[in-house]
């Protein structure tokens, strides 16, 4: 353990991945505080104006404070993640240990994987956003079904490696059952496999619910997202180019950040790298 | 399709239609007949080339689909043309001097570009290239048909914009699979003959990556034919990209399930190519 701790507190990606990320997290969760204006509160007099000490990101089309908009429009960006995140974890789990160690079950569980992964990501999402309507539920199922696939294979295949080890031989030798053995022996084992997964699958949700919002399948306006907050953008793009500047920033920031945590973490975790 | 709420045909003509069209669009649609039927007659007329009709666009599924599909080729084959060309000179470089500034900068482009959106980077190159340095248009698409220059002209940027992810991922896998083999004791060997640096990249670490590449390389492909989709949202290419999309606004869901199964379909054959692609990169590999 002692080791581990040493490897985290060396790693700077961890450490400026996860500042970056913590201070994001906090802003958005404090956006009602820090935000100077109401998100939803149009000034038609101010409409398009230049980035200044009161609008520090100018106003969009309807007046809105672009700043208070994107803060808000981070919050859900985050929230979402963190739901699909969750989300395709739980399945994930659940799809790869079944199919790893009930190999009856396997070829039938991983057909079906292969087939929804044979469809690109973005463009199942648009087709099962299509289903729900527009919105951040829509947003967030679309993306569980396509992300849901990838870590249930990285979860097979990790499993289905430990599987084989001596120790889980034992448990099954002793008459252990079949949930203690995958609850107790294999999942800590393929634990560290999981996280870092999960954290660039935090990374691709923040994404692509940016890019969904950006095709006007996300949460419609006046919900401020910060794909729609971008989308809004390309119809000013010729007389007003600064409106796209603030929002793509903070996206960026915010998928580094998670990238950089991933990168760290894949480091210390991963032991076959850690050996290099 | 079949999850989506309320009736398809009042979805597609409006609450305003009369009964008469609504029937006549359910009849066409077979929307009177159980599931598993609808199904077996579009498996039936699919094996036909019918993809049924597009009722918003009045044109066979199969024909607006062809049409538009060639389009979002040629931007995917451009932005795979661009990644391939930038991305594996650059993991070769910073694979070979690993640890030197530029490792350092490959890296740091590998996850800048892993980061950046591709619709705010398409944004990003219409504000530099098309607003304020007026060299390219900011949108649009010209076949090579009507004009080759113009074609070029239209296509950097969107290609840019979509090779730029894949270029960030292709340079990281090259530097990666580069690592691992310029270890090897072949190459330790190769250069205890004397034999020149680029010799030992070309003959030797490059052709023994090529198989580990072709993977990433058809996976990649694949994927910027769904990037492609955001791209041309961003540069109003008129693609399967914009087809999906206006087709889900109008709820024209026969059109969404055309486009669907293309895009499937093309990922699965790019991915049996890659696989018989191995046989012939490396003589080791024979498939039964």
């Amino acid at each position: 353990m002692s080791k581990l701790s040493v490897k985290l507190r060396k790693n700077t990606g961890i450490w400026v991945g996860g500042t970056v990320l913590a201070l994001l997290l906090l802003v958005a969760v404090l956006a009602g505080v820090i935000a100077p204006f109401d998100p939803y509160e149009a000034d038609l007099v101010n409409i398009l104006s230049r980035p200044s000490s009161t609008h520090l990101a100018g106003t969009d089309g309807f007046g809105r404070d672009i700043f208070s908009r994107v803060l808000f429009g981070l919050r859900l960006s985050l929230e979402a993640a963190f739901l699909v995140t969750v989300a395709t974890g739980v399945c994930g789990i659940l799809i790869g240990c079944l199919a790893a160690y009930y190999s009856k079950f396997d070829n039938l569980i991983m057909r079906v994987m292969d087939g929804m992964m044979a469809f690109p990501d973005i463009v199942l999402a648009l087709a099962l956003v299509a289903v729900f309507r527009p919105s951040l539920k829509g947003v967030v199922v679309a993306l569980l079904i396509s992300y849901t696939p990838r870590v249930a294979r990285i979860v097979r295949g990790s499993a289905l490696q430990v599987k084989t080890c001596d120790f889980v031989t034992a448990a099954i030798a002793i008459g252990a059952r079949d949930s203690r053995i995958i609850t107790r022996h294999i999942l800590p084992n393929v634990a560290a496999e999981i996280i870092v997964q999960l954290t660039y699958i935090f990374a691709y949700a923040i994404l692509g619910e940016a890019v969904l919002s950006f095709l006007g399948a996300g949460p419609p306006p006046p919900i401020p997202s910060l794909g729609n907050i971008l989308s809004a953008t390309r119809d000013f793009i010729f007389t007003d180019w600064w409106l796209s500047i603030f929002p793509g920033v903070v996206i960026m920031l915010a998928v580094l950040s998670v990238n950089l945590l991933g990168d760290g973490l894949r480091d210390v975790l991963d032991p076959k790298l850690s050996e290099r | 399709m079949e999850l989506i709420p309320g009736d398809l045909a009042t979805t597609l003509l409006g609450a305003r239609a009369t009964q008469e069209r609504l029937e006549k669009v359910r009849q066409q649609l077979h929307l009177d007949e159980p599931l598993p039927s609808r199904y077996f007659q579009y498996l039936t007329g699919l094996v036909q080339g019918d993809l049924g009709d597009s009722i918003p666009l009045g044109r066979p599924v199969a024909e607006v689909v062809g049409h538009k599909f060639t389009v979002t080729v040629v931007i995917a084959l451009s932005a795979f043309l661009v990644s391939v060309l930038l991305g594996i000179p650059l993991g070769l470089i910073a694979g070979v001097k690993h640890m030197s500034m530029y490792d350092r900068a490959v890296m740091v482009i590998a996850t800048l570009g892993l980061s950046i959106p591709a619709f705010w980077m398409g944004l990003n190159l219409i504000i530099i290239f098309s607003i304020w340095l007026k060299w390219l248009p900011s949108g649009g698409f010209v076949p090579f048909s009507e004009s080759f220059v113009g074609a070029i002209r239209h296509l950097l940027l969107p290609a840019a914009t979509l090779g730029f992810l894949s270029t960030a991922e292709i340079a990281r896998m090259t530097r990666a699979k580069t690592l691992e083999v310029i270890r090897e004791d072949y190459v330790r060997t190769a250069r205890a003959k004397g034999l020149r640096e680029i010799a030992i990249i070309g003959k030797h670490v490059f052709r023994n990556i090529a198989v580990l590449l072709m993977t990433v390389l058809g996976m990649r492909l694949g994927r910027l034919l769904a990037g492609a989709v955001v791209t041309e949202q961003v540069f109003r290419v008129p693609g399967l990209g914009m087809l999906i999309i206006s087709s889900l606004e109008k709820r024209d869901y026969l059109t969404v399930q055309g486009v669907l199964l293309v895009m499937g379909a093309t990922f699965m054959v790019l991915n049996l190519l890659v696989d018989l692609s191995y046989a012939y990169l490396d003589p080791r590999i024979k498939y039964d």
